[in-house]
């Protein structure tokens, strides 16, 4: 393989790695359908690799955010065979773009916390999504209640931190 | 320590009470808790499941972007063989000829195919793409091809390159490389001459009349870095395999058709 490809793939690994997993999920919401989802996800992370400029100076996560949210519209409107009568259901799904904002925000936070060290994230699971109280929490996962309490103020910190890198915090 | 857990409401009535009692005498904690009190509004927006699915990004399409992206070096590289062919025919006086030809009314495929090297005819210049065919830019029709030359010289693997169709309507040049991809059909898309802002889709038309979405996009400042008219690039899909396309629109949001580019294949 040529220099030139390796560094072509490492890029797009690179771009992969770092936003394939919550565009997939945001696109997955607004389209219900994992292959459509793949397909534009695809396509965005192709966009991207082929306009290095754009990742030069402008936030990358929006501009994604935004080319993805654009295709699902665009697909969802081609579906419809006669462009006149599209414009109200097209409507429908084309999400406002406070929405788009926010969505950018939450899955950087998803992002954040699924980057959290693997015990960080552990803890953070048990004592807040699905509701465990410390005790719960550390029989669950096989640790003493000082741990839970420790990690989880540990946990909290680092995302503090990480959140704070993405531009997000509080 | 307890700290984080009490803002998560993990803790037990009665240590969640001492943790009360202790922060109202010690500011530090007080300050410390008030901190993180701040991340449970940005922790309620997602969901267990959001996270899950951060941690699992679809691989599939990691091995689709990387097997895309050489696709895409390959192509240039033979368009660059071609490129540097039409570099020979033009100095012969021979290419003139279509390129004047193709200016607003609808060329194609067979004959136009080596004009993929032309592009710079229209002052397109491919700024993505460093190694695409026609970089030497400008309206220098004799210009030089910079293609390598053994690709040139020999004439089979010119003919195994991917033909682009290309077809041409009000100054909008669209040009299509169809390469089969499983049991569809990937296409490298070149277009130029569409008002930036402009809301572009493609579309496959079957044989049968039936309409296949294959991609679309916005033509935006991003296709435009240095102002100015200059080609936009991007890559589609289409679930048909060449052999059932009859056509290619290309069609702005309203429907309005820019350029059709017929299936010579």
């Amino acid at each position: 393989m040529s220099p030139a490809g390796t560094a072509d793939e490492q890029l797009i690994r690179s771009l992969f790695d770092e936003h394939a997993g919550s565009l997939y999920g945001y696109v997955l919401r607004l389209t219900g359908d994992p292959g459509k989802a793949e397909d534009v996800v695809q396509e965005t992370l192709l966009r991207a690799w082929k306009h290095p400029d754009v990742l030069a100076d402008r936030p990358i996560r929006a501009w994604l955010f935004t080319v993805a949210r654009n295709l699902v519209v665009d697909h969802h409107r081609a579906r419809k065979s006669r462009p006149q009568e599209t414009s109200d259901e097209a409507l429908a799904v084309l999400p406002a773009e406070d929405e788009l904002e926010r969505a950018v925000e939450s899955w950087g936070v998803a992002d954040a916390i699924a980057a959290l060290r693997p015990e960080h994230r552990a803890v953070l699971m048990e004592t807040y999504y699905r509701g465990r109280s410390v005790k719960e929490a550390a029989e669950v996962l096989g640790i003493p209640p000082g741990t839970v309490k420790s990690r989880t103020y540990y946990a909290l910190r680092a995302l503090k931190l990480a959140l704070e890198e993405r531009g997000l915090a509080p | 320590m307890s700290l984080g857990a009490h803002m998560l409401g993990a803790l037990d009535a009665d240590e969640a009470a001492r943790v009360e009692t202790h922060m109202e005498t010690c500011p530090e904690c007080r300050a410390e808790f008030e901190e993180l009190s701040g991340l449970s509004a940005l922790l309620s927006r997602v969901s267990e499941e959001d996270v899950e699915q951060v941690a699992s990004p679809p691989t599939a399409v990691l091995d689709r972007l990387i097997a895309a992206s050489a696709r895409r070096r390959r192509v240039n590289r033979l368009l660059m063989g071609l490129a540097a062919t039409v570099g020979a025919i033009v100095v012969g006086g021979a290419a003139w000829m279509f390129v004047q030809d193709g200016t607003g009314a609808r060329t194609n495929t067979a004959a136009t195919a080596p004009a993929a090297g032309l592009a710079s005819a229209e002052g397109v210049s491919p700024q993505f793409n460093k190694d695409a065919p026609g970089s030497s830019g400008g309206n220098d029709l004799v210009a030089p091809s910079p293609g390598p030359s053994d690709a040139a010289s020999d004439p089979s693997r010119i003919m195994l390159a991917p033909v682009p169709l290309i077809a041409r309507n009000n100054g909008v040049e669209a040009r299509i490389t169809p390469v089969q991809s499983g049991g569809g059909t990937a296409l490298d898309i070149s277009i130029s001459g569409v008002t930036r802002g402009t809301s572009c889709r493609v579309i496959a038309v079957a044989l049968d009349g039936a309409e296949s979405p294959a991609g679309s996009w916005t033509i935006d400042a991003a296709d435009y870095p240095r102002g100015g008219t200059a080609t936009a690039t991007f890559t589609a899909h289409t679930e048909l395999s060449m052999d059932r396309i009859k056509r290619f629109e290309f069609r702005t949001e309203t429907g309005r058709v820019l350029v059709s580019v017929p299936n010579n294949h």
